[in-house]
This record gives structure tokens, sequence and C-alpha cells, in this order.
């Protein structure tokens, strides 16, 4: 499985995208169809990523990069691909004018960053450095030295996030009840 | 203060009386079906480190699995996929497991299994189709599904609502599927984002099951959380014919609003006047009036998917083909959106129809709708009733994907381009 590292401060160079970018374009269908969840389907998904748009996009992104992105990033399929290709691919956060519902609730489920800003897109341009500070909630363009809120994330979904991901909160919690004896005879 | 559908159902299934737009609230689900990415389920629990993958599943009979988007296997990866499954299946003990013979996860959902008034997740995005049977579904990924498969509950956002009025009758020519593209036309696909929809009104009211599944499914592709429609007639008569599951029938809880419940927006549609709608590449809102494109020449025609491969669907085409043929140098594929529906269009000779007409007919799945069948080369050109038109969905980046109503692909494939319904109905 992928995580996201959990840093609450991300320093990163931008890659801009426009609105709409849905999950086909992220994750096309053809690579996701077919996947067992192993490397090679990891390694298939990374490369693949953004290809109708951007080809050979996963050699020229580097750990710790930062996705910005219009209206409505990730609309589309359930598929978690998507979430998990944007990790694979080296991104510590995704930051969008507004994000789908479901792309929203996949981030948070495998602990990866995704937050909406409002304007990011006319504040922020391809190359530029930005400083993503999640203790204080604010961003910051280090190339052009705008500075803007971010709207807190709610207390659970930052401690799903913080956990590692929603599996981490289920593992934790078998473990908490293996110990009181439930699950005893299962499987 | 009264509360919407969404509202009603968040209060009950996290045992609250009264609950609020934007409250979290932790909500015990009703239902879950999973289609064949259960298998990353499983996984991603065991490479969690839960030995063994799920300890448990809450509730047997509430839980199904469904190998459905592509059978039979187009290739060894996926056979191999299916053939883990299978074990898997077998290992947790499933009581609803269903292999060789289904269809589209959502169409199966509304057949068999989902009842009104639950709260149930499905692992995919257009489980919001189920709100046609008052049903409060959507869409999850594996990560949280495997969470509530063990435990039956799961966090939520209690979504704002919008109501959307439906007032006057479609043209015969028009169904569920250009009003969903007329909504994203002028509403865009962020119309609905984290909000729950409410289709009303005597425009929804006149519409059939499939026809409510067809927009309730597009719910999504408005950035909805769940598409819903209310709780009559048509609803009962249509679950009055359910053969599956009727063991946990009388657990159906019909969910009305509140006459005094609160919507963030409020829209209303004019049936009466509305023009057939095609969305062009590369998005659904990309909308346009068909007498804006008519006469684009086109390669292929698709009808099919969860919104748009029902029997009404299918009847549409027939209405219009029947006697004809397909223009020289198009493709029209037809893919029935269960075998249920394949048996009822059969019975009726729809089949017979289509293939006199130079149709193809696919078996039942997912196929056309992400272009696993009827791929397209660049350059070609598709008009479809599928969900999506987004860049590369149906093969190459360079094809260019129009989404219509079944009757205006019918009509399209009839003239080699595109074409309005209405001069032909």
């Amino acid at each position: 499985m992928i995580h996201a590292q959990r840093s609450r401060v991300l320093v990163g160079r931008v890659w801009k995208f426009g609105d709409n970018i849905d999950t086909d374009v992220i994750t096309p269908a053809d690579t996701t169809c077919f996947g067992l969840g192993d490397a090679e389907e990891i390694r298939i998904l990374k490369e693949n990523a953004f290809r109708s748009i951007r080809p050979g996009f996963y050699r020229l992104v580097r750990p710790g990069d930062m996705l910005v992105a219009g209206r409505n990033f990730g609309l589309g399929s359930h598929r978690e691909q998507a979430n998990t290709a944007l990790v694979s691919l080296g991104f510590s956060v995704v930051i969008a004018e507004s994000i789908a519902r479901i792309f929203f609730r996949n981030s948070v489920a495998i602990g990866f960053h995704a937050i909406q800003v409002p304007g990011i897109t006319t504040n922020v341009e391809e190359g530029d450095e930005l400083r993503v500070d999640l203790e204080r909630w604010r961003l910051q363009n280090l190339t052009n030295g705008k500075e803007t809120a971010i709207e807190p994330y709610s207390e659970l979904v930052q401690r799903i996030i913080e956990s590692g991901g929603i599996v981490e909160v289920l593992k934790a919690r078998i473990e908490a009840d293996r110990k009181q004896g439930k699950f005893a005879t299962r499987i | 203060m009264g509360m919407t559908i969404a509202e009603k159902v968040m209060a009950r299934a996290s045992g609250k009386e009264v609950v609020h737009p934007g409250q979290y609230v932790d909500a015990r689900i009703d239902r879950i079906i999973a289609d064949e990415e259960f298998y990353r389920i499983h996984t991603a629990a065991e490479a969690a480190g839960i030995a063994g993958g799920l300890p448990d599943i809450w509730d047997r009979d509430r839980f199904h699995l469904i190998l459905e988007h592509f059978q039979p296997a187009l290739n060894v990866t996926q056979a191999l996929r299916q053939q883990k499954m299978r074990e898997v299946a077998k290992r947790y003990g499933l009581t609803h497991f269903r292999d060789a013979v289904c269809g589209v996860i959502h169409r199966i959902a509304i057949e068999d299994y989902v009842l009104p008034g639950e709260l149930a997740l499905g692992s995919d995005s257009h489980s919001v189709a189920w709100g046609a049977v008052n049903c409060v579904g959507t869409g999850m990924g594996e990560h949280e599904l495997a969470y509530a498969l063990v435990y039956g509950t799961l966090w939520f956002k209690v979504p704002e609502t919008i109501k959307v009025v439906l007032s006057g009758r479609l043209h015969a020519a028009l169904s569920g599927k250009d009003v969903a593209l007329y909504l994203a036309g002028q509403h865009t696909t962020a119309f609905a984002l984290y909000k729950a929809i409410e289709f009303t009104g005597p425009g929804a009211s006149a519409l059939s099951i499939d026809g409510r599944i067809s927009l309730a499914a597009h719910a999504v592709e408005l950035g909805g959380k769940f598409g819903l429609f209310g709780y009559d007639d048509t609803t009962a008569g249509f679950l009055a014919d359910r053969t599956a599951m009727l063991h946990q029938k009388h657990l159906a809880q019909p969910v009305a609003p509140d006459p005094d419940a609160v919507y963030c927006q409020e829209v209303r549609v004019d049936l009466d006047g509305l023009e057939p709608q095609v969305a062009r590449p590369h998005n659904f809102d990309n909308v346009v009036p068909v007498s804006r494109i008519a006469g684009i020449p086109i390669h292929q025609a698709q009808v099919g998917s969860c919104a748009n491969g029902n029997l009404e669907d299918i009847a549409t085409v027939v209405r219009l083909v029947k006697g004809k043929r397909v223009a020289q140098g198009v493709r029209l594929l037809v893919q029935p959106a269960s075998w249920a529906v394949y048996r009822a269009s059969l019975e009726r000779g729809f089949i017979g129809d289509l293939l006199d007409a130079g149709a193809q007919v696919l078996s039942p799945g997912c196929h056309l709708c992400i272009g696993m069948q009827g791929a397209l080369a660049g350059g070609d050109v598709c008009i479809t009733s599928t969900t999506r038109n987004f860049r590369g969905r149906m093969g190459s980046a360079d094809a260019q994907i129009y989404l219509a109503s079944p009757a205006t692909v019918a009509a399209s494939a009839l003239a080699g381009v595109i074409a309005d319904p209405r001069e032909v109905v």
C-alpha cells in the first residue's frame, strides 16, 4: 500500500493544471482496470499518469513537488489509483480551487494531503516554490511572496490523515478489539 | 426546522433526532455493494499489516459482491484477478457473491438489492444511481469500504441539499439524459460539489425508473454526493416486481423531505421547451443544444452504461432504428445494463430489430463506457449515451467523444452525422 509522508510543513515546486482534471486524465482506464494492486500495477499507473496531456510526466516530477489545479480536481471515477498515482509520482500535496468529493475522501483515506484554496490559480504559476504550513494553516508563495490562509481540515479528517489513512485507523481499532477477545472465532 | 431526504437518512443512521448540513456524523451503513475492486479492499487491509485481511464482515446479509465490470474477463490479468476474488469470497464466507451472470453493478443493485430509505455504499462513483429508488447511495473508495465492512459505520459530513424542480413534460424524443446534460451545461460539473440533489416536481414524477436512473446516476457528473428521487407509485410498482432478497423487502423505509426542509439552492427546469442536449469533448459540462452541432460526421454510436443501458433506452433506440439501417461507415453498439434487461429486450423482439438495423449487441457490463470494447482510435468521432467523455476515456486521447441521449445517438447512427432525434420521432 502507498502512504504519503506526514509532515505538517511542506515545501515544494509547483506543477500547474487547469479546471476539471478528471480521473481518466490522471490514471487512464486501461491502466486501472486490470491491476492486482502489486508493484507492477503501481509502476504502470505512475508511468501513464497524465499521459494524454503531459506525456512522460513521471520523468519530470521530483519527490516533494506540489500539484496545483483549478476547479473540481479529480472529478469522475471513484478509482483510488488516481490518488495513489500522485503519491507514487512524488507529490506531497494537491492544492486546488476545489476538489471532487470522492477524490477528496480517497485522499484522506490514504493519508494524502488534498486542500482547497479558492484563488490559488491566480496566485501561483508553474515552477513557483510554495510553503504549505498545516500547523498555522498558511500558504506562502516563496517565489512571489504572496501569502494566503488555508481553511483547516476538520478534526476528524486531520486525525485520519495523521494516522496514515483510514486503514491504519481500522488496524488500530481491530488490534484493540482483538485484545478484548473480539474477532477470535473468524477466519 | 424540517429536514431534506439526505438529512433525515443521516439523522436516522447516526441515531440522532436532527442533523444539520456541515455536521460530522458516524453513520451506520445499511448496505454495501462492491464489484471487482473488492480485491483491493482485501489487499489494502493485508498490506497495512492486518493479518489475514478483514477480520470479519459486519453483516453478511447486507454485503453484496458482484464480479460485473468485465464479464467475461478480457485478458489474463483480469481473469487472474477474478480467480483471486473467488478465493477471497470463499474465505470471507460471503452470503451474496454473484459471479458469472451479472451486468452493470448499479442495474443489479436497483433490480435486486437496494431499498428505499437505506444509506448504501458502492465501490463505484455511479452508486448515486440508486437514488432513483429513494436509496441514499454513494460511491466510496476501497480503503473506506474496508473500514465500513468491518464495523458497519463510516464518517460523513451531512451535505447541503439542492432542490431541482422539473416542470412540464419532455418531448417524446428526450429523456433524463438530456436533463442531466442541460443541468451540467447551465451549472457546470461543480454544481452540487459535496451536496445532495433532490429531483422533484411533476417532471420528476412523470419519469419512469429507467429515466430516474439516468438522472440520478449523473448526480456525480454534477459534482453531487447523492442524487435522490422521492418514493411514489412508480417506485412501489418497480419494487413489486423484485424477485431477489425478498426476506429484506419489509426493511424499506421510504423517505420524503419535510415540507419545511431547508435547501441551499433551488433550480427550476422547464421540460416543455427543452431541446436535445449534447456534451462536446472532453467534459460533461461542455454542453450545447443538438441544433448547434448537427451535421458533424460520426464513426461510432453507443448506447449502454449504468445511466443509459436500461430497457427504456433500448426501446427508444429500437423505436428509431426499426426497419431502417445504420448509416454506412457507422458502428452502432448497444450494451444492455444487465442480463434481465437483455432478456426483456429479447422477449420484446428488440435484439432482432437492432441486428436487422445493423447494430452490434454486446453482453452486459461496463465495457463500452471505458473503451474496454469498442475502443476508439485517434481521429474517431463517437456519440454515446454512456456516462463520460473525458479525454482518452475510450482509448486514444485524440478521439472525440460526444455525450447524448439514446434517441440522439440512434438518430445520429442512422444519419451518419450528429442529428436531432425530434426529426425522426
